[in-house]
């Protein structure tokens, strides 16, 4: 049985971890954190896309998997975005810290379509997980174009 | 006003390329800016312009006197004198594409061909990659994209000095040059330029398809 103070302790301890970054480092590791959680994302969307595309068969079960870690991953971006990473060197445009209240929208937008996209690839239905992926690719989309340097 | 004869300057060929050309840029035009899975179509009206391209290049050298490059790219004299003639109220006397004209063909050609050779490499940084993207680095691949975008600017500037250059004829020069695009006839006191049959064009654009197919695994 938890003591009133030690349950206080967890939850400010809790809130604590929240309100501040995880890792306090290096703004380079920030950014090589968020590039390794967004590669991440991108196999999974890799994987899918060549079901979606017909270049390998669409394994139902395959997809709800790859999509659930998407929707484990999808979260996780936004933190790598703090704004001592600025300056650091990527391919995140100044557009992107001078807009940032419509970059955190378009993050939590990526969050949500990601979590659909888990939960329709769960009802096993092709058709609807390949719509869903259609639309979740959109805001990746919507996000490179704005704020990711082009090549 | 004495009627000056019709005379047939575009064959079918060069009118079928053209408005066949204008759909798929425009089809490509929508299905690039929306991208993801729209990408797949893409892909299918790109390996279509390259196959036109391809046919384009060979009516170029067998095709209808009009169409052959070497009858319209013409030397820097006649670029220029016609270039001199523009304030001039009356139609060109060119029978198919003037002097400048012209090398606006070889410039939508060559422009073409550099946004389709980048876009086969190319990648979305999502889930499509161009049919030569395993034949590049990653890096390569991702500079032919920033190509890719770019050199459709200047595609899409050349078009806009192409339909401007249209409008010019029409209302400064007083010429229709879209209705010939259609007909194939324009009103000149010329010989008819001697025509090609339009069946070798079927057998080009077959080879062209052919080529096409191959160049992109289809």
């Amino acid at each position: 049985m938890l003591t009133t103070w030690t349950k206080s302790l967890a939850i400010l301890s809790g809130a604590l971890a929240l309100a501040t970054p995880a890792v306090a480092g290096k703004a380079e590791d920030t950014v090589h954190y968020r590039q390794g959680i967004l590669m991440g994302m991108g196999w999974n969307v890799g994987a899918m896309g060549a079901m979606v595309k017909g270049d390998v068969p669409f394994d139902a079960a395959r997809f709800a998997f790859l999509a659930g870690r998407a929707a484990v991953l999808a979260p996780m971006v936004l933190e790598g975005f703090t704004p001592d990473t600025r300056d650091a060197k990527s391919h995140a445009l100044p557009a992107l810290w001078d807009n940032y209240a419509d970059f955190e929208k378009r993050m939590k937008e990526n969050v949500e379509s990601t979590a659909k996209l888990a939960e329709v690839a769960k009802s096993g239905d092709e058709g609807a997980m390949k719509a869903q992926f259609g639309e979740a690719v959109q805001v990746c989309k919507g996000c490179h174009d704005e704020y990711r340097e082009k090549q | 006003m004495n009627q000056v004869p019709r005379v047939l300057v575009w064959d079918i060929p060069v009118r079928v390329f053209h408005w066949l050309l204008v759909f798929l840029v425009a089809v490509s035009w929508w299905t690039g800016e929306t991208g993801g899975t729209a990408l797949r179509y893409h892909f299918w009206s790109g390996y279509a312009i390259l196959a036109l391209v391809l046919f384009r290049l060979g009516w170029g050298v067998i095709g209808s006197e009009p169409a052959r490059f070497a009858s319209f790219l013409r030397g820097p004299r006649a670029v220029l004198a016609n270039l001199r003639a523009l304030p001039r109220r009356t139609p060109d006397e060119s029978l198919g594409h003037n002097p400048a004209g012209g090398w606006m063909i070889a410039a939508l050609l060559a422009t073409l061909l550099v946004q389709i050779g980048s876009g086969l490499c190319a990648n979305d940084d999502l889930f499509n990659e161009g049919p030569w993207y395993d034949l590049v680095s990653r890096s390569v691949s991702d500079t032919l994209t920033g190509l890719h975008h770019l050199n459709f600017g200047v595609l899409l500037t050349l078009v806009a000095l192409h339909v401007l250059a249209i409008v010019f004829h029409w209302r400064v020069k007083g010429e229709n040059l879209v209705a010939p695009m259609f007909t194939g006839y324009k009103r000149r006191a010329a010989p008819p330029p001697r025509q090609t049959s339009a069946w070798y064009a079927l057998v080009l654009l077959a080879l062209a398809a052919a080529i096409t197919g191959a160049a992109v695994n289809l």
